[in-house]
């Protein structure tokens, strides 16, 4: 697998919303569309993680237009339905009820780092 | 970008080979110059699926209860990427699937862009036999990003960001797995995700750890000793 270079031109735009909501479909399809069919995958997961991250805060998704936002919804329904059918450990996946705290901090979440290998 | 290297049962074997504990040794060093203290943290190690190849790879959980490693940890990753040349290092704040609305307001009021599912699955069964179903659904399709771990249990853990549309990918990968070992458990959640270097070019991504670290107080010269292998 080679996956092409995101070119200078659109790189610049990365973490550009309002650039994003504008071109980045069409940007996207069309740096997806430089690679072979089995790398496809492969492109559009690293276009997105590049250009809709902001980069001062590495916020990851920070940046995404809202037409991308709205796809993951919608992908996400059918994923949850699909998943019931795999294993019933699945039913009704994240659909528990929804408590609510003072302080908007998770009372269970927990931080979580993940590094590669690395070559030093 | 070179051709995807999918070796995950030897990935599996190098794991507790020295560069890893030497990465988490400066994780650990780095979260307690940014936050002040040394995190209490579990290190684990197993197998990354990223972008198509796999890797040996470290997965640090602290408890973080006043979420100071999430809120200063950018600078430490951002030294460790710097160091081991990493594309990418990742840091996420994970809320459990039923507190989607504590997830949502952190995100918020973070400004870090919306919580991203994310599902870990227990399966009953030795880890080696899982990567060699993985390795062979490898040779005909694309493998998804996930992180294979060992459960303190004995079952092997599959963990999974989902993205893309809800990525039929991790459908498919899951039935495959979960012929050679069954699913025992799934926990599920939300992440909120940072992350620093740069998944599709390495020059790109360097220059963004140096960017993080000056953004933490990291001077020209603790830059230039991460960046030769020294620690500042």
């Amino acid at each position: 697998m080679i996956l092409q270079h995101i070119s200078e031109k659109i790189r610049k735009h990365q973490g550009d919303t309002a650039w994003l909501e504008e071109h980045g479909r069409a940007v996207l399809a069309e740096y997806v569309a430089l690679h072979d069919k089995q790398d496809q995958y492969y492109a559009n997961e690293a276009f997105i993680k590049v250009m809709f991250k902001d980069p001062k805060t590495g916020g990851l998704f920070a940046k995404a237009p809202r037409w991308w936002l709205e796809e993951q919804e919608q992908g996400f329904e059918k994923f949850k339905r699909d998943l019931a059918k795999i294993h019933p450990a699945f039913k009704n996946a994240w659909g528990g009820p929804k408590k609510v705290k003072r302080d908007g901090e998770g009372a269970k979440a927990v931080t979580v780092i993940e590094t590669r290998r690395g070559k030093r | 970008m070179p051709t995807p290297r999918v070796d995950p049962e030897q990935d599996w074997a190098e794991r507790h080979r020295a560069t890893l504990r030497a990465l988490e040794e400066l994780l650990d060093e780095q979260l307690e110059r940014n936050t002040g203290k040394r995190p209490r943290v579990r290190h684990r190690r197993g197998v990354g699926v990223y972008q198509g190849s796999t890797e040996a790879t470290s997965l640090s959980q602290y408890p973080d209860p006043d979420g100071k490693v999430f809120e200063k940890g950018l600078g430490a990753i951002a030294a460790v990427g710097l160091a081991f040349r990493q594309k990418e290092v990742f840091l996420g704040r994970e809320f459990p699937a039923e507190e989607e609305e504590e997830a949502r307001r952190f995100a918020a009021s973070a400004r870090l862009g919306p919580p991203v599912p994310v599902m870990a699955v227990k399966l009953d069964g030795p880890p080696e036999e899982i990567l060699g179903s993985i390795r062979r659904y490898a040779g005909f399709r694309d493998i998804p990003g996930m992180t294979i771990l060992r459960s303190d249990d004995g079952t092997t853990q599959v963990r999974f960001m989902i993205f893309e549309d809800g990525d039929r990918r991790i459908l498919s990968v899951l039935n495959v797995v979960s012929r050679v070992a069954p699913i025992r458990e799934v926990s599920l959640g939300w992440s909120v995700s940072r992350s620093t270097g740069d998944g599709e070019d390495l020059a790109a991504a360097i220059s963004n750890h140096r960017d993080n670290l000056r953004e933490h107080g990291y001077n020209k010269r603790e830059i230039a000793l991460l960046e030769e292998g020294g620690k500042p």
